[in-house]
């Protein structure tokens, strides 16, 4: 009875809203089954399955958060087409690169190239590194902003700042610390 | 807000977040075009940012499937066994053993709990076994059936069964005729009786009788020990037509704790005595008392407790209220039941309507009820006098 009250369509959006992190787990215990089934079913294996359900649950978050989500929609409808979307692309790229010689010229054209891929990896991997070292509000302040792209008014709310323009301030400073930090480590 | 080194990198962020309108996105890009090192840092940021983003997805990847593991933990199967058994041992059998406990105190029942743990008791549990072995073996060999009058001093009472009466006296059957034939006619009666195995009641043999005044015998402590709160003597004396006037009684000298422990009754014995006998009485019987009849009343789960009641003894009417107020459960009331009794406004009637109780009143503040279908009832039988 409760759990199904507060894993209500209102309820969820609700408490997204609000930056509610136990949701998180509470959304994949109780939608997976369907999808892990789905995927499964599909020609995937169980890990497969949990990553089609993150991302689905990264996408319903930030749907919610950025208000984009369509009102009459039920959420399991809405998580289970999205996961559904998100392993057919990826059935069609393992078959991309399954079959060599298909579409390789396009392919060569639209992929950057190795060394680009690496130093992308490795900036991310500092930028990881660097994003953990700061401070707690830091941190979050920045992947509020810059992942779930919440309003200033939001993280303010959120984080406990007295208003906007102190979280933007705090925010020029987080960014200037993970640059330090950043260029400390390389 | 004018574009300059100092603030560009606001103009980046701001431009990277789609933060920008039409008019300051074209100006900011013409400053750009002047600007190469700003752009080269608009893609450092842009690297920058995406990195964030990258890392913030990787995060709550990671937090959503720590939070399943948690919660898949919380959510092992052998826990809701647990949970169910501790909610059967708190909600269920915890308060079972407590209430069907012998330690356990209900509300109201200081009194029997303390009469049942006296050592009078216990010897008189022990006394009950006895008698019922003895009477177990003597039945064969029983020849005493007779009806003794309380006048008589050497009278043994009524025998019901194999377990001889001790007697007692009342105005009402002094001398009279009607009284001895009737007492014939439940002699009788109760002789049909099988006694019940385990409430075979208790013997007065060896129990020390008195006179009073008027020569009858009475019980040796009832009148001394306990006080009772009605002159039922009076209310009582000219009802009864038959009588018998017999009673047996547990008060007598043997069990001083027990009688010095009567309270009087405050009026709400009716809904207490309903309630247990709900709770505790199993399911017997029907009974439907009649007029002009002799009922027994069985009552099974009571340890020790024997009346025989003809409803016109002061001395029983006192012992009957006194013992059912203290025990709750007496073991066995026989009631003679003439049509005359059934219909006087008298301190003690026996109704039996159309609902589920039989209503013993007392008095007017006093009421018993015995439920029927928790009562076996006995030997209807019209007696011959009547």
């Amino acid at each position: 009875m409760l759990k199904r009250f507060l894993l209500s369509d209102k309820e969820i959006v609700r408490r997204v809203r609000e930056n509610d992190r136990t949701l998180l787990g509470q959304l994949y215990i109780h939608y997976s089954p369907a999808i892990v089934r789905f995927v499964k079913n599909h020609g995937g294996s169980q890990s497969d399955a949990e990553d089609v359900m993150q991302e689905a649950i990264i996408v319903l978050w930030k749907r919610i958060v950025a208000d984009t989500l369509e009102p009459r929609a039920r959420i399991s409808t809405f998580l289970f087409a999205v996961a559904k979307n998100i392993w057919f692309n990826e059935t069609r790229r393992r078959k991309r690169h399954a079959i060599p010689g298909t579409d390789q010229e396009a392919h060569a054209d639209s992929t950057p190239d190795a060394l680009e891929t690496v130093l992308s990896t490795e900036q991310q991997q500092q930028v990881h590194r660097a994003l953990n070292a700061l401070q707690k509000v830091c941190r979050d302040l920045l992947l509020l902003f810059y992942f779930e792209k919440r309003s200033m008014s939001e993280i303010a709310a959120h984080l406990n700042f007295a208003n906007s323009n102190t979280a933007k301030a705090k925010k020029y400073q987080c960014l200037k610390k993970l640059k330090e930090q950043m260029s400390h480590a390389h | 807000m004018h574009i300059n080194p100092e603030n560009i990198h606001e103009w980046h962020d701001r431009y990277l977040n789609g933060a920008l309108s039409d008019e300051k996105r074209a100006h900011y890009e013409d400053w750009l075009a002047t600007h190469p090192e700003a752009r080269r840092e608009r893609e450092e940021w842009e690297r920058l940012f995406k990195s964030i983003e990258q890392a913030g997805h990787e995060a709550m990847k990671q937090e959503i499937m720590d939070q399943a593991a948690r919660l898949q933990h919380r959510q092992w199967p052998m826990l809701a066994w647990y949970r169910a058994a501790a909610i059967l041992f708190f909600i269920v059998i915890l308060p079972v053993v407590l209430i069907y406990s012998p330690d356990f105190k209900k509300p109201g029942t200081d009194i029997t709990q303390k009469a049942l743990e006296t050592p009078s008791i216990s010897a008189l549990k022990e006394e009950l076994e006895r008698e019922r072995t003895l009477s177990e073996r003597s039945t064969s060999s029983r020849t005493d059936t007779s009806l003794s009058h309380g006048n008589n001093n050497s009278a043994r009472g009524w025998s019901l069964g194999n377990t001889p009466r001790q007697t007692y006296g009342s105005k009402a059957h002094e001398g009279s005729n009607s009284n001895a034939e009737f007492a014939d006619n439940m002699a009788d009666l109760l002789s049909d009786v099988k006694p019940k195995a385990g409430i075979t009641p208790p013997s007065e043999r060896n129990r020390p009788t008195r006179r009073d005044e008027t020569g009858n015998t009475k019980a040796g402590a009832s009148k001394q020990n306990i006080k009772a709160p009605v002159n039922a003597a009076q209310g009582m004396g000219g009802i009864a037509q038959s009588g018998a006037l017999l009673t047996q009684s547990i008060n007598n000298n043997d069990t001083p704790a027990l009688l010095s422990k009567q309270e009087p009754l405050n009026g709400n014995i009716e809904a207490t005595d309903m309630t247990e006998w709900k709770e505790n009485h199993p399911p017997m019987r029907l009974m439907e008392p009649a007029v002009n009849t002799i009922v027994k009343l069985t009552f099974s789960d009571s340890p020790y407790i024997l009346f025989i009641l003809p409803w016109s003894s002061a001395v029983s009417m006192d012992t009957l209220d006194y013992r059912i107020s203290e025990q709750k459960t007496p073991k066995e009331i026989y009631l003679n039941v003439p049509e005359s009794f059934y219909y006087e406004k008298d301190s003690v009637r026996l109704e039996s309507d159309s609902t589920q109780y039989i209503r013993i009143n007392f008095d007017s503040k006093r009421t018993f009820w015995l439920d029927k279908n928790r009562i076996s009832g006995q030997a209807i039988k019209k007696p011959r006098s009547q």
